[in-house]
């Protein structure tokens, strides 16, 4: 009997420590998962020009906060990123770095483009940009719900 | 024979203690380090707010103690500078906006490393690189992430919207002639 109390108190401890152990390693997973939702959409977005990312990793109601623009829902979106997408040819976006706590997760890159020209009074057309960028997502189930964007 | 019995019942019970407290420490050990990570984040928070604590007092003497001598600042350009690099840059900027302050907007950590999304403000009250003032308050967006190693920020990157802010000084951005 004396060698059961222990026992059973050990295993208390046990469980109480392992509960704790399976949440911090279930959130180390999932900040894993949304820094590679973030890879993929950056792949999706600007490597290999494809559209139907946005659908794919954007919540309907996502929120952009740019140096200068506020977009507002993933159909506003869709018109913004289109026009970018017809005016850069060769996009190319690295991504330097990422870190993510929780459900937020910080990239650094640089995109490089060439301009061709269609987005007005814009010169030099025909020359390469690269551009670094600084961006925080806020995920929600593995998509972007918002998104903090500012480049030099 | 049951003094056998009662033997075996008693080593079977050490064997389950013993193996108990193997799987114990095992997931003890996996809490510490995940545990001795919070800390550290934490730590490096506390440090970064205090950087930016000296850095709106234009304390830079106390800035400089909070950095590794061999700190490498990526602001603007690629190329990253040391902390004296960035010495008359600070000054220049309290100088012309004696209020100019930084404002948390969001702050997460990971490892070594603290991410800041901030809100800078400030009125235009003193020259700024030749530039008249003209009393305008203004206020942008930027996001620094803080590298540290033993307490001390070992690398530092920052990009912010300057042009944000300098068209809020009353500065005019024009396109370049097209070239005939």
């Amino acid at each position: 009997m004396f060698l059961l109390i222990p026992m059973l108190m050990f295993s208390c401890q046990d469980k109480q420590a392992l509960t704790e152990l399976k949440s911090l390693k279930a959130q180390q997973a999932l900040e894993e998962q949304n820094k590679s939702v973030i890879k993929r959409y950056w792949d999706g977005k600007w490597n290999e020009r494809r559209p139907e990312i946005l659908d794919e990793l954007l919540t309907k109601n996502v929120l952009h906060h740019g140096s200068t623009d506020e977009i507002n829902g993933i159909e506003e979106y869709k018109k913004v990123y289109n026009t970018y997408l017809s005016a850069m040819d060769n996009t190319r976006f690295e991504i330097i770095e990422l870190i993510a706590e929780g459900n937020l997760v910080m990239s650094r890159g640089i995109c490089s483009a060439t301009y061709n020209g269609k987005l007005g009074d814009i010169y030099p057309v025909g020359k390469e940009i690269s551009v670094r960028f600084f961006t925080v997502f806020k995920l929600i189930d593995g998509k972007i719900a918002e998104e903090w964007e500012l480049f030099q | 024979m049951k003094t056998f019995k009662l033997l075996c019942g008693f080593i079977f019970c050490i064997i389950l203690i013993a193996m108990n407290s193997c799987q114990d420490k095992q997931t003890k050990d996996e809490l510490a380090k995940f545990k001795q990570a919070e800390t550290l984040k934490a730590n490096n928070i506390e440090l970064a707010k205090k950087f930016y604590k000296h850095l709106d007092a234009v304390q830079l003497d106390s800035m400089r103690l909070l950095c590794a001598p061999d700190i490498k600042i990526y602001y603007e350009s690629g190329d990253p500078v040391s902390f004296s690099d960035i010495e008359p840059l600070v000054r220049m900027f309290y100088t012309s906006f004696p209020d100019y302050k930084h404002e948390f907007d969001e702050i997460f950590a990971t490892d070594d490393k603290v991410v800041f999304r901030i809100s800078y403000s400030g009125t235009f009250t003193n020259p700024f690189m030749e530039i008249n003032p003209n009393g305008a308050k203004f206020r942008y967006k930027g996001i620094q992430v803080f590298q540290f190693a033993n307490n001390k920020v070992t690398n530092f990157w920052a990009v912010e919207d300057e042009l944000g802010m300098m068209t809020q000084l009353g500065m005019e951005l024009k396109p370049a002639d097209k070239k005939k």
